[in-house]
C-alpha cells in the first residue's frame, strides 16, 4: 500500500450549545493513500461535514472545540497549527467543495475576483496573470467562454456553472487533498452525472485525492472505490466499495444499501432503517445503533470497538468478534431475514 | 375498463412576469404547455423532471391551487376549476389532496400537531366535535406517530416524523386522490424508505390515488405504476415503470435515465452515460417544434417546424419524438 496522504487519529469534536455539549464526533480514525477516492456516507447529523470541517480547520470556534485527535499531512498535525499556517495550507493544499453552490458564492463580488484569489493570495501572481489562469481553470471545468464568466456575478449562472466555478476555486492551486461535501445534492441528476464525470477527470489527471462526502450511495457507487460508513460520529465500517455493496459487515450499512430501491429488488417492498439516530449530547453507552438494530444481542450492551478485518476492511459490530453467534453473522451476510 | 379518477386535457399554466402599462402581458413563463394524461384509481402516477419542467406546477393547478391558462383537469368526470368556483367545492378540496416537498415549511409552527391534523376534520365537519380528539389520535397512530404527541409543536419534530404529520393532515380529509409533490427529497435516505414504505401501505390499505413528482427517478420507479417524464412545460414520454426503465424511447428520457447513479459498483463500472449538451432553455422563450431539439443529438430539420405530439405506440408506451413516430 502507498504511504498514507492523511492520517486521522482518535478525532473528537465537540459543540458546546445552550441545551449541552453535543459530541459531534466521537473518535474517528482513518487514513487516505495519495490520489485515491474514498466516500463517507451516513445521514445527517453523523459528522461527515464535521469531519472534513475539523480536518479543513475551518469550525467555528465557539462554539465547536477539536477535543483531542490528530491529522497528520504532509509530516505535519494540521489540527495544531496556528491559523497563519492554516491559512497558508487551505485552498492551497488542501481545499473544499461546498454543498450549496447557490450560497457559498458571494454575491457581491465577480466570478474573476472570487476565482483569482487564490492564485494572488498562494502564489502571489499578479492580476492580470491571475485572470488568465483563471480563465484556464474555468475551461478545465467545462466553461467555455471563460474571459465573459470572469466579468460576470454568480446570480447570472446557474447551478450546475455555480458548482463548476466552486470546483475551480477550490482546484486553483493544484491541491493534492480535496473534500466535496455533497457536491451534487441541490443539482439534478443530469448535472451531476456531468459533475461526477468532472471530478473523475480530475483525479485520474492530476492525481488529486478526493473525499466525498454524500448520502447517494449511487453516487458512490459510480465514483469511489473505498467508502467510510458514518453513524453517530464513529465509523462504523470502512471497505473497498465492490465489498461494502456485495457484503456489508455493519448492521447500518446493511441498512442503507436495503433502504434505496435496486432494479434487482423491483417491486420488494423496502426494508427501512426503524427509528431515528441517537441524540448526541447523551451519546448511548452501548453500541449507538442498538436500538435501530434487527441483528441486537446482549453484548451489544457494551460499546463494540472498530474490528480489523481481511481484505483491508473494518467494522465496529460485535457480529465481527471471532466469538459472536454464528447463526447472527450468518444472517447478517445473507441479508439479514426479519 | 374502469373509468379514470383523474384526467388531464391540454392542460396549460403560463404566469404572466412582466406587464405594459395597459396590462398587456409582455414577458409570460409557460411553465406547463398542452400536458394531457389520465391517472386511474388506485394507481400511482409518476412525474419526473429536471428543476423548472413544470411537474409542481402541474401538481399544485391538479388540486386547485392554480387556475389553468387553458385545458382542464377532471376529477371522476367533472371539471375540477369549474367545481371548485361553485358552491360544491367545499367537497371537491376534500378530495384533493397535497403533501408538500419541505415538511419545516409547510407546518404551522404556532399550531400543535394536533390541531394541524385536525384541521381539515373541522373545516369539512368531518367528525362530531367529541369525537375530534379520537379521530386525530386514530391519524396519528396511522402514520406511525404516537397518539401523545398531538399537544405537542412541529418543531419538537425530526422532517421524517413531520412529514408523516403533513401525511396525517392530508390523510384527515379523506380525500380520492394526493398529489405528492417531492414529499421525501429533504429526508435523509433511512427515512425516505419509512416515509415510501407508509404511503405504500395506505395506498394498499384505503386506496389512495396518488401522483408522485420527484426527481429521484429511482424512488419514482419504485412507487410509480406508470411515468410521465417532463421536459420545460411538455409531457415528452409517457410509460409503465419497467416499459420506461428498461426502454425509454424519447431521446430525453434516455438521458436522464443514463444519468442516475445506481447502487452498484459493478454495474457503474461499465455504464456509459448519455450527456446533453448546453443548458434548458429559457421558459420564456422555448425553442419552436420540439422543445428538446436545441439539446437533442438526433435533432432533424421536422422538430423545428412541427411540435411531435404525444403518441401511443400500441403498447401503453406514449413518446413525443419525430423519431418515434415519423410524420407523414
Amino acid at each position: 500500500m502507498q504511504p498514507a496522504l492523511l492520517t486521522v487519529n482518535n478525532l473528537h469534536v465537540h459543540f458546546r450549545t445552550y441545551a449541552g455539549t453535543v459530541q459531534a464526533l466521537r473518535g474517528v480514525d482513518f487514513s487516505l493513500a495519495a490520489g485515491e477516492i474514498v466516500g463517507i456516507v451516513g445521514e445527517s447529523g453523523c459528522g461527515k461535514t464535521v469531519t472534513a470541517s475539523a480536518i479543513m480547520g475551518i469550525i467555528p470556534s465557539p462554539p465547536g472545540q477539536i477535543v483531542s485527535g490528530e491529522a497528520w499531512f504532509a509530516g505535519r498535525d494540521l489540527l495544531k497549527l496556528s491559523e497563519k499556517e492554516s491559512r497558508r495550507l487551505r485552498g492551497n493544499k488542501l481545499s473544499m467543495i461546498f454543498q450549496d453552490p447557490m450560497t457559498s458564492l458571494n454575491p457581491v463580488l465577480t466570478i474573476g475576483t472570487q476565482l483569482t484569489e487564490p492564485f494572488i493570495e498562494h502564489q502571489s501572481l499578479s492580476q492580470s496573470e491571475a485572470n488568465e489562469r483563471a480563465a484556464e481553470l474555468l475551461k478545465l471545468v467545462g466553461i467555455a467562454d471563460g474571459a465573459t464568466r470572469l466579468k460576470q456575478y454568480p446570480h447570472q449562472l446557474s447551478g450546475g456553472m455555480r458548482q463548476r466555478v466552486m470546483i475551480a476555486m477550490s482546484l486553483a492551486c493544484n491541491p493534492s487533498l480535496l473534500f466535496a461535501d455533497e457536491p451534487t445534492t441541490a443539482l439534478d441528476v443530469t448535472v451531476q452525472a456531468q459533475i461526477l464525470d468532472l471530478l473523475k477527470r480530475l483525479n485520474r489527471e492530476l492525481n488529486t485525492t478526493l473525499v466525498l462526502i454524500t448520502h447517494d450511495l449511487g453516487v458512490v457507487a459510480s465514483l469511489c472505490q473505498r467508502v467510510l460508513v458514518m453513524y453517530a460520529g464513529q465509523i462504523v465500517e470502512s471497505a473497498p466499495v465492490h465489498n461494502l455493496f456485495a457484503e456489508p459487515l455493519h448492521p447500518y450499512s446493511l441498512g442503507l444499501l436495503q433502504s434505496v430501491p435496486r432494479p434487482d429488488f423491483q417491486g420488494k417492498r423496502l426494508l427501512a432503517i426503524d427509528g431515528h439516530p441517537p441524540d448526541l449530547l447523551i451519546p448511548p453507552s452501548g453500541c449507538t445503533f442498538l436500538p435501530r438494530c434487527r441483528f441486537a444481542m446482549q453484548a451489544c450492551l457494551e460499546a463494540p470497538p472498530l474490528f480489523d478485518l481481511a481484505e483491508n476492511r473494518q467494522s465496529r459490530c460485535w457480529l465481527n468478534h471471532p466469538d459472536s453467534p454464528h447463526d447472527a453473522r450468518v444472517a447478517l451476510a445473507i441479508g439479514g431475514v426479519r | 375498463m374502469n373509468r379514470p379518477l383523474v384526467e388531464v386535457h391540454n392542460l396549460s399554466k403560463h404566469f404572466v412576469i412582466y406587464r405594459s402599462w395597459s396590462g398587456r402581458p409582455l414577458k409570460t413563463v409557460q411553465a406547463v404547455d398542452d400536458v394531457s394524461f389520465f391517472i386511474m384509481p388506485g394507481e400511482t402516477l409518476g412525474l419526473v423532471g429536471e428543476t423548472g419542467c413544470g411537474k409542481s406546477t402541474v401538481g399544485r393547478t391538479l388540486v386547485g391551487l392554480y387556475e389553468p391558462t387553458a385545458g382542464a383537469a377532471l376529477l371522476e368526470g367533472r371539471d375540477i376549476h369549474a367545481t371548485l368556483r361553485s358552491k360544491e367545492q367545499s367537497d371537491f378540496r376534500r378530495r384533493l389532496q397535497i403533501i408538500f416537498q419541505d415538511p419545516y415549511a409547510s407546518l404551522d409552527p404556532r399550531m400543535t400537531v394536533g390541531d394541524i391534523v385536525g384541521e381539515p376534520l373541522d373545516i369539512h365537519q368531518l367528525v362530531a366535535p367529541s369525537q375530534r380528539r379520537e379521530r386525530i389520535q386514530e391519524l396519528l397512530l396511522q402514520v406511525g406517530l404516537d397518539p401523545e404527541h398531538a399537544a405537542r409543536y412541529p418543531h419538537e419534530f425530526s422532517g421524517g416524523q413531520r412529514q408523516r404529520v403533513g401525511i396525517a393532515r392530508a390523510l384527515a380529509a379523506q380525500p380520492d386522490f394526493i398529489v405528492c409533490d417531492e414529499p421525501i427529497s429533504a429526508l435523509d435516505v433511512s427515512i425516505q424508505a419509512q416515509i415510501i414504505n407508509l404511503m405504500q401501505d395506505l395506498q394498499q390499505s384505503i386506496g389512495l390515488t396518488y401522483l408522485f413528482i420527484a426527481h429521484d427517478l429511482s424512488m419514482v420507479r419504485h412507487l410509480s405504476h406508470r411515468i410521465a417524464v417532463m421536459y420545460l412545460g411538455s409531457l415528452v414520454e409517457l410509460a409503465d415503470s419497467a416499459a420506461l426503465f428498461s426502454e425509454p424511447q424519447h431521446p430525453y428520457s434516455q438521458a436522464l435515465l443514463s444519468a442516475i447513479p445506481l447502487p452498484d459498483p459493478k454495474v457503474e463500472a461499465t455504464r456509459e452515460r448519455i450527456f446533453m449538451p448546453g443548458e434548458v432553455p429559457s421558459p420564456i422563450n422555448p425553442p419552436s417544434g420540439c422543445r428538446f431539439r436545441t439539446r437533442c443529438s438526433h435533432a432533424m430539420p421536422i422538430c423545428a417546424e412541427n411540435t411531435p405530439q404525444l403518441l401511443d405506440d400500441g403498447t401503453g408506451h406514449h413518446t413525443a419524438c419525430h423519431l418515434v413516430h415519423p410524420a407523414t
